[in-house]
């Protein structure tokens, strides 16, 4: 589908200056930003202090995508007065497949990312990220996911020796 | 903030400085962890991932748990001093031993709702009163009920007619001799209520939503009870289209508010039929109607009692159904199980008996 010059664009801009011109439409997929521009249709430059030009270049990326996938599977059935199975099921497989690409990045990008997803309210990011962490639990005993996510044992040995015992058969090791 | 080397390529790594490094995943926000909590569909991961630091264990509670796939129950072994339960989960293949002390000399009537009803284990003495409890084989919460009182050898026995969705608060316990009588009362009641509802042989109890459904596996006719009144309501007539009940069938699932029924077809290898309580309105008798699609439900079937229940697919992102060699593999360690289970994933229902047998049903074309 052609793209029509006259559609809005809005400037984003990110705790450290940098500026990002998108489309309305694919800010809209942040749902505090759609807020904003509820709000007042006339704004077109939003300061984001709450995210930095690497994350914000990423979750434009992540819902550039998503926008453009949306207008391709909407675009297809207009042409053919209604969506063909199979090709819906490829173009949701690609997508999943971009997601998962996406998603190959280290656990202080994650973290950022969940933050900004929720900060912004990309409810798709948001799902995400979380599942994504969470796959990265899985399996794992506690030392090893504070390990993975590099984070410092604050429990005492009495609490930590505590939660075991509530539970040992959580703690067994996993085949 | 720190500088931050940007890594090549992607772009999207960051480099951090040693002190950089602390307090990043600790610092989330303490609505998030919930979030991340819940996708996880192992409770032994559950529980692990709240062992890791304050903010992790603080920040969530034990009911943040996700939806859980069913574990089936595969031993309860007894010795004198301790209690074994074991758990096989037959969506990650494992099995969880679970020690339960607060269980020791007590026999199983049955189990719901993450309870285990059990009973004090008396050496034939049917004199005095029967001590039973639910106990939570997890937390070894136990939740006295009150003693059974009567002489008659059948309570020896019991079992529990119970939804698989229990509720401690809302729902009653009912207990089932061989004979079929009933006992039933709540917890925190000072006596069990006993009466005998005149259930012919061939009839299977189910307790859905209050009510007491008695279905006669001959001809397919369903009498409903409300418990508290034990006054009866209705009379259901076998599904239209549905051929005549057979051995062990009707399966009744709740599931979102629905009262569901499965059963096999003619052939029971290829086919199943399920069909929707229709409760109707004071004039119409409630009748079932046949459903063709349950959506994105994932239905489970327990194959003794005939109990079934229900989970969404949406709650268990990515998972793809038990595949069949999965489980014949397995079959070899399933000779103890004592309960047993069965799902439907999409456009198959599988069904797990106790011993080892494996079927995969799938639905009836639409008519």
């Amino acid at each position: 589908m052609a793209r029509s010059s006259t559609e809005n664009m809005i400037t984003l801009m990110s705790s450290d200056g940098e500026e990002f011109m998108v489309t309305e439409k694919v800010a809209r997929e942040c749902t505090t930003i759609r807020n904003m521009l509820e709000d007042d249709c006339v704004i077109t430059n939003i300061p984001l202090p709450n995210v930095t030009s690497d994350i914000l270049s990423m979750v434009i990326e992540y819902c550039m995508e998503h926008v453009a996938a949306a207008e391709k599977a909407a675009a297809e059935t207009a042409e053919k007065g209604s969506s063909s199975a199979p090709a819906a099921a490829k173009a949701n497989k690609d997508l999943e497949e971009w997601d998962k690409a996406f998603m190959n990045v280290d656990v202080y990008t994650l973290c950022d990312l969940i933050l900004a997803a929720n900060y912004l309210n990309v409810s798709g990011l948001l799902d995400l990220t979380i599942q994504t962490a969470a796959n990265l639990i899985k399996g794992k005993s506690p030392e090893q996911i504070r390990k993975t996510f590099h984070i410092q044992n604050d429990l005492s040995l009495e609490e930590e020796e505590k939660i075991r015992s509530q539970t040992p058969w959580a703690f067994e090791k996993s085949e | 903030m720190e500088a931050r080397e940007k890594k090549k390529g992607k772009g999207k790594g960051k480099e951090r400085e040693a002190s950089d490094m602390v307090g990043k995943w600790e610092d989330l926000p303490p609505e998030l962890f919930p979030l991340i909590l819940r996708r996880l569909p192992d409770i032994s991961d559950f529980i692990r991932s709240r062992a890791v630091c304050k903010p992790w264990r603080f920040s969530t509670s034990a009911s943040d748990l996700g939806p859980q796939f069913p574990c089936l129950l595969k031993l309860h072994r007894r010795s004198s001093s301790d209690s074994i339960f074991e758990f096989y989960s037959v969506a990650l293949d494992r099995v969880y031993t679970v020690p339960a002390p607060v269980c020791a000399d007590k026999v199983l009537f049955g189990h719901a709702g993450g309870y285990m009803l059990l009973c004090q284990f008396q050496v034939e003495d049917h004199d005095k009163p029967k001590k039973l409890s639910l106990v939570n084989p997890l937390t070894h919460t136990e939740v006295p009920l009150p003693d059974l009182h009567c002489r008659v050898k059948s309570w020896g026995h019991g079992k529990w007619v119970s939804p698989s969705t229990f509720q401690i608060s809302d729902d009653f316990v009912i207990l089932k001799d061989n004979a079929k009588r009933l006992a039933i009362c709540k917890p925190g009641d000072d006596s069990w209520h006993i009466f005998d509802p005149l259930i012919p042989k061939q009839q299977r109890l189910f307790y859905l939503k209050g009510m007491l459904f008695m279905v006669d596996r001959h001809t397919g006719i369903t009498t409903v009870m409300d418990i508290a009144t034990n006054a009866k309501l209705y009379v259901i007539l076998q599904p239209k289209s549905a051929e005549p009940y057979q051995r062990n069938i009707p399966y009744f699932v709740e599931s979102r508010a629905e009262i569901l029924t499965v059963f096999p077809d003619s052939d029971p290898d290829s086919m199943f039929t399920i069909f929707r309580l229709e409760l109707g309105n004071e004039v119409k008798n409630p009748y079932w109607v046949k459903i063709r699609s349950i959506g994105d439900r994932i239905l489970f079937i327990d194959l003794h009692t005939g109990r079934g229940f229900c989970l969404s697919e949406n709650d268990f992102g990515g998972f793809k159904g038990v595949s069949s060699s999965n489980l014949r593999d397995s079959t070899p360690a399933w000779h103890n199980i004592r309960e047993s289970g069965a799902m439907y994933k999409g456009n198959c229902i599988y069904f797990i008996e106790s011993r080892s047998k494996f079927h995969r049903f799938h639905p009836a074309p639409p008519a």
